[in-house]
């Protein structure tokens, strides 16, 4: 047996203490694959993607490739932390640190390769689903046929080895040798509770209400500029909450020994302080990430239904037509027949509305304003279904400010107190005020009975708007009409379901990608609880056969597993909700758009997905430690 | 060969602990030195201070001549693997390797060659009578077995200093009497230096010297006449002195 085939052996005869970090490197290697397989797709570099969208995904690319290098270091090193008696144990007989780092060296190497190799064969299986999902959550005209992604495996393969040889030079950081007894001693040493302190764990409560309270109170663009300090402040009082705060009430309740003596309570509260220093830093770590996640998705989903949203709302019909001023009433007349054509052509059924916008200087609120004539009102109302209205002859009604009008464009004057003046002296007085989209104009106007616009002097401007509504159920058929139309007629002409197709296939790239980096984090974060959970395993299986001896029935042994598992599951990512909800209401007061649809959804989501992990990891857990003890 | 002066320790805390007080031991070429003592007096501190596991606070170590205490970690990396060799209590085998891997790992970390590794591992396991069991992995074999391979492990090497930690505490009457006999007649053999530290009379007779230690300071010591059934009675005889009942050391707790 030569030293190489010693530190083999040692990996290849010891699968179950080296899985856990193989499988972690395997699944970042396949995650990266697998994002490689997208981003070289050569439906790409055909170019139906523009180049901004190829930069955010090398920037993706990038940020998955760190974010790896910091995985695999993390677990490596707690991977490390579990051997320290074997490698006291080692150098007991004389090895060197040069010979111990040596070994560490080519295990890694060894497993880096494995997980390499692997993690690419795993990804190429899984390679035709990624792009099925890539085709559905992108909006790509052609579809994502499987390829064989050479260019992927030569940079996946690139990347990970030089990440592995890279990551393997750091264990020499990593196995700073203390003393030798230290060593030796290492597994029977816990590491105990952090030290606690009372001014600490009011410090961890204020900076959090500090930062909730400025991201709740903020507006507008102040959030840009509130973001990073509370970021900064969240963070920090995140990590005193789970090292100082947790470690505070796990030491009252453990001094109260009604509580504390009760049952299997003793158990699962001496066990939790006892690992806490531990789980309180992957308990933060794993907040943080899943924070990250949770936003990330959360502003992405949201991003895209403010703005799909926001066309729709400023545009209710199916296809508008709105000529400049300048044109001529032989072109429109054309262009409408061109889109009526179209729209028989697509064989979509749809209703159709003329009417004239006419603005007048009416000496309010410095601008000219659209006074419209009910019989015009009323046959767009017919085509959305609204009500129609009959203001009496010398009566108007106002309609409001569009909900869209910013902030601070708000009008000075209120048209409800401003009746219109006619030539012959008359007024003409608002008498109530609606609230609809169905004009597109965003300012506030006036709807009078058709006799008084005959009475109204010329208007400073008038222009035609046609607008169509298509029946339901032919948004297929709206989008196709829309293309041909915006191509035939251009800018003038908006057909609804097409500009919202547009955005979408112009923003899927983006929503993918933050989904996918989104998703990355947080399955990495499960995998962090996973590790944590099994490193324990061991010593879960010991106690709980010792403590069998004495007289612990199934049920209770299920009970305690359970609430250390569900602590261990819930508390980081209840933590990780809250903090994604607020900064899903920050991101909601800086657009002035409600966000709660989204954030209930996307968070539910997350939620439901880990009660799912959980309920999984829980059933394999208790089993194995069930098998174990009974 | 094995030189002790004024070796003390004092282990940092919160409360400042003394476990060792001026331990003065030397131990000749070929000695078989076994160290008794209650539980909580300072034996398996004195053990790793020799083993260089750890530092002394006060005093000095030296063997040979070399203070091992003194090199440079890569120097007492190859110190450890060249002239000592370690048992334990509960024998440390890598459980990663098969019995005959365990028994060179020394060598292997030496970097010699595999013939000479296997013609020596052949060697002394013929010696310990685990000829048979070479092939196998150590969850497959039994304590007394285990520990025979641990001491295969550390005689291997030809070590000029054997420490042993409370070898036969994990074995019944049989195997620690197959071990002891094996550690004693390799003393014999091949002239080795034998450290021991030990809870049990029956192990601790096979020495050529008995030395008592008490709350961290020396207490006494006994030579071995020529029968070893007298010997045995002495130190009966010194446990039940030093406040033990003859079988039970632990009523003298720390």
């Amino acid at each position: 047996m030569t030293f190489r085939q010693f530190a083999f052996n040692n990996v290849l005869r010891n699968k179950r203490l080296y899985a856990a970090y193989f499988l972690s490197s395997l699944f970042t290697v396949m995650v990266f694959f697998t994002f490689a397989i997208f981003a070289f797709h050569p439906a790409f570099s055909g170019g139906d993607i523009n180049s901004n969208a190829l930069f955010g995904m090398a920037v993706a690319g990038g940020i998955i490739y760190i974010f790896s290098f910091f995985f695999v270091l993390y677990s490596m090193s707690a991977f490390l932390q579990s051997r320290k008696k074997e490698f006291g144990l080692l150098m007991m007989m004389g090895a060197s640190t040069r010979q111990i780092r040596l070994m560490v060296f080519l295990e890694n190497i060894l497993i880096g390769f494995l997980a390499t190799v692997g993690g690419i064969l795993i990804g190429l299986v899984f390679a035709k689903v990624i792009l099925l999902l890539a085709e559905n959550v992108l909006i790509i005209d052609e579809t994502l046929h499987f390829y064989f992604p050479t260019l992927a495996i030569i940079v996946t393969f690139v990347s990970f080895i030089i990440l592995f040889l890279v990551i393997s030079f750091f264990v020499s950081f990593i196995l700073r040798t203390k003393k030798l007894i230290d060593l030796i001693k290492g597994d029977k040493q816990s590491k105990g509770e952090p030290k606690a302190s009372v001014v600490l764990a009011v410090i961890a409560a204020l900076l959090l209400i500090a930062g909730y309270g400025t991201a709740f109170y903020v507006k507008g663009l102040q959030v840009v500029v509130a973001m990073v300090p509370v970021i900064i402040v969240v963070i920090l009082g995140t990590y005193l909450l789970f090292t100082q705060l947790s470690v505070y009430i796990i030491r009252r309740l453990k001094q109260n020994k009604t509580i504390f003596w009760q049952k299997t309570n003793m158990l699962l509260f001496s066990d939790l302080s006892f690992r806490m220093k531990d789980n309180a830093r992957t308990f933060f770590m794993v907040a943080i990430i899943s924070t990250v996640a949770f936003s990330a998705i959360g502003t992405l989903y949201g991003f895209q239904s403010y703005l799909t949203k926001g066309v729709k709302e400023s545009s209710p019909y199916s296809l508008t037509y709105l000529p400049t001023h300048e044109a001529h009433e032989k072109d429109i007349k054309q262009d409408v027949e061109k889109m009526n054509g179209i729209l028989q052509d697509e064989h979509v059924k749809t209703v159709m509305g003329k009417v004239q916008l006419r603005h007048y200087d009416l000496g309010i609120n410095d601008r000219d304003i659209l006074v419209a004539s009910a019989s015009d009102y009323n046959r767009l109302a017919k085509l959305k279904g609204e009500t129609p209205v009959h203001p009496g002859k010398n009566e108007a009604i106002v309609v409001g400010q569009s909900v869209r009008v910013m902030e601070g464009t708000i009008e000075k004057e209120n048209l409800m107190k401003s009746p219109i003046k006619l030539d012959d002296g008359q007024e003409i007085k608002p008498v109530k005020k609606i609230q609809t989209e169905l004009f597109p104009i965003i300012n506030g106007y006036y709807i009078v009975d058709d006799s008084v616009i005959e009475q109204l002097e010329k208007p400073v401007r008038s222009e035609p708007f046609y607008a169509w509504q298509a029946d339901n159920g032919q948004t297929e058929q709206m989008i196709a009409a829309g293309r041909k139309i915006s191509k035939e007629v251009g800018y003038p002409a908006q057909a609804i379901d097409y500009t919202v197709y547009e955005i979408n296939k112009a923003y899927g790239p983006i929503l993918f990608i933050g989904l996918f980096i989104g998703i990355v984090f947080f399955v990495s974060a499960g995998s962090f609880l996973y590790f944590r959970l099994y490193s324990d395993l061991d010593e879960d299986k010991r106690k709980f056969r010792s403590i069998a001896k004495m007289g612990l029935t199934e049920g209770e042994l299920k009970k305690v597993v359970n609430r250390q598992t569900a602590l261990m599951f819930f508390a980081p990512i209840v933590v990780a909700l809250v903090h994604g909800a607020v900064a899903l209401t920050a991101l909601a007061h800086l657009f002035n758009y409600n966000l709660t649809t989204e954030a209930i959804f996307v968070l539910g989501g997350f939620a439901l997905i880990q009660i799912i992990y959980f309920l999984i990891v829980r059933f394999f857990y208790i089993k194995q430690i069930k098998a174990a003890v009974y | 060969m094995l030189k002790l002066k004024n070796v003390g320790k004092v282990y940092e805390g919160k409360v400042a602990y003394r476990a060792l007080t001026n331990i003065d031991l030397e131990v000749e070429k070929g000695e078989f030195v076994a160290i008794m003592g209650p539980s909580g007096s300072g034996k398996t501190t004195l053990l790793n201070i020799i083993s260089t596991i750890d530092a002394p606070t006060t005093g000095s170590v030296t063997i040979e001549g070399k203070n091992p205490h003194a090199l440079k970690k890569n120097d007492l990396a190859k110190f450890r693997r060249r002239e000592l060799g370690f048992v334990f209590q509960d024998f440390n085998l890598l459980h990663t390797l098969t019995v005959e891997e365990n028994i060179v790992l020394p060598l292997t970390l030496e970097g010699a060659r595999v013939k000479e590794m296997k013609e020596k591992a052949a060697r002394i396991a013929n010696t310990l009578g685990i000829a048979s069991i070479l092939g196998k992995r150590t969850y497959e074999i039994s304590g007394g077995q285990a520990q025979r391979v641990a001491i295969a492990r550390a005689m291997i090497h030809e070590p000029k200093l054997l420490l042993a930690d409370e070898p036969t505490g994990n074995l019944d009457s049989k195997a620690s009497k197959d071990v002891m006999e094996m550690l004693a007649s390799i003393n014999e053999k091949e002239k080795t230096s034998l450290l021991m530290v030990t809870h049990d009379p029956q192990a601790a007779s096979y020495s050529d010297r008995v030395v008592f230690i008490r709350d961290g300071k020396f207490h006494s010591e006994i030579y071995r006449g020529e029968s070893r059934q007298a010997f045995y009675q002495k130190i009966i005889d010194m446990l039940s002195l030093m406040g033990g009942d003859d079988g039970d050391l632990s009523s003298v707790r720390v």
